[in-house]
């Protein structure tokens, strides 16, 4: 009877760390970029649309709002949350080297040893490299949340 | 090589130390309450200090609390 009332108090959902916050707002943004550059693509074509991934760098502001601070400090993540961090951190990095040496290879194998590529690519190559890696990290950060704690008392 | 699975009593504990919230428990040894949920899941193995913090919030050894599976 008391375990069962002390369940019902607590079975709630539990409020989203300040790591998940900025791993949603990433994605939010990464999410806004994508569709402002569809929804140009029609008018402006392929290339010009591509600004609209600028909207990318709203993430910048993510530091602001949820980086580390004096005011934030009591907020900072625990011993679970770095490790859940730091595993995010490394998927992303795994992933983003993945398809960097994909990338790479793929162009010497279209283009040949001899071949030429725009130095436009290169820019491309960093910022499509840097986008990928922080929503890898924000997905697997995510993910290893709910994974490991969902809910609260059941 | 055999594996060892932590398992624990923090969720019985907490109902026996006058229906303790994870949240209370959290705030007490200073993680987050989700911590707190995964280790009652056991769906994650705490640092030694942490282990010690919970423990000594229950006035217990911390073998009392954590215990490995397969042993005495």
């Amino acid at each position: 009877m008391r375990i069962g009332r002390h369940r019902k108090r607590e079975f709630e959902k539990v409020a989203l760390s300040r790591q998940e916050k900025h791993a949603w707002f990433n994605l939010a943004i990464c999410g806004l970029a994508g569709m402002t550059f569809l929804a140009l693509w029609p008018w402006l074509g392929p290339q010009r649309a591509a600004g609209a991934l600028g909207v990318l760098g709203l993430w910048a502001l993510g530091p602001i709002f949820y980086g580390a601070s004096d005011q934030k400090r009591d907020e900072e993540p625990d011993e679970l949350g770095r490790l859940i961090q730091v595993r995010a951190v490394l998927a992303g990095y795994a992933v983003f080297w993945l398809v960097f040496v994909g990338v790479c290879v793929g162009i010497w194998a279209a283009y040949g040893s001899r071949g030429r590529i725009a130095v436009n690519v290169l820019p491309l190559l960093a910022l499509g490299g840097w986008a990928l890696f922080v929503v890898v990290q924000s997905v697997a950060l995510l993910v290893q949340y709910s994974a490991v704690c969902r809910h609260g008392d059941e | 090589m055999a594996t060892n699975n932590l398992t624990n009593r923090i969720r019985r504990l907490r109902f026996e130390h006058g229906e303790m919230t994870q949240q209370q428990l959290a705030d007490r040894v200073g993680v987050s309450r989700q911590t707190i949920i995964a280790l009652e899941a056991k769906r994650y193995t705490p640092s030694l200090i942490l282990a010690m913090r919970i423990a000594g919030t229950f006035n217990m050894p911390v073998e009392d609390v954590f215990t490995l599976d397969g042993q005495p």
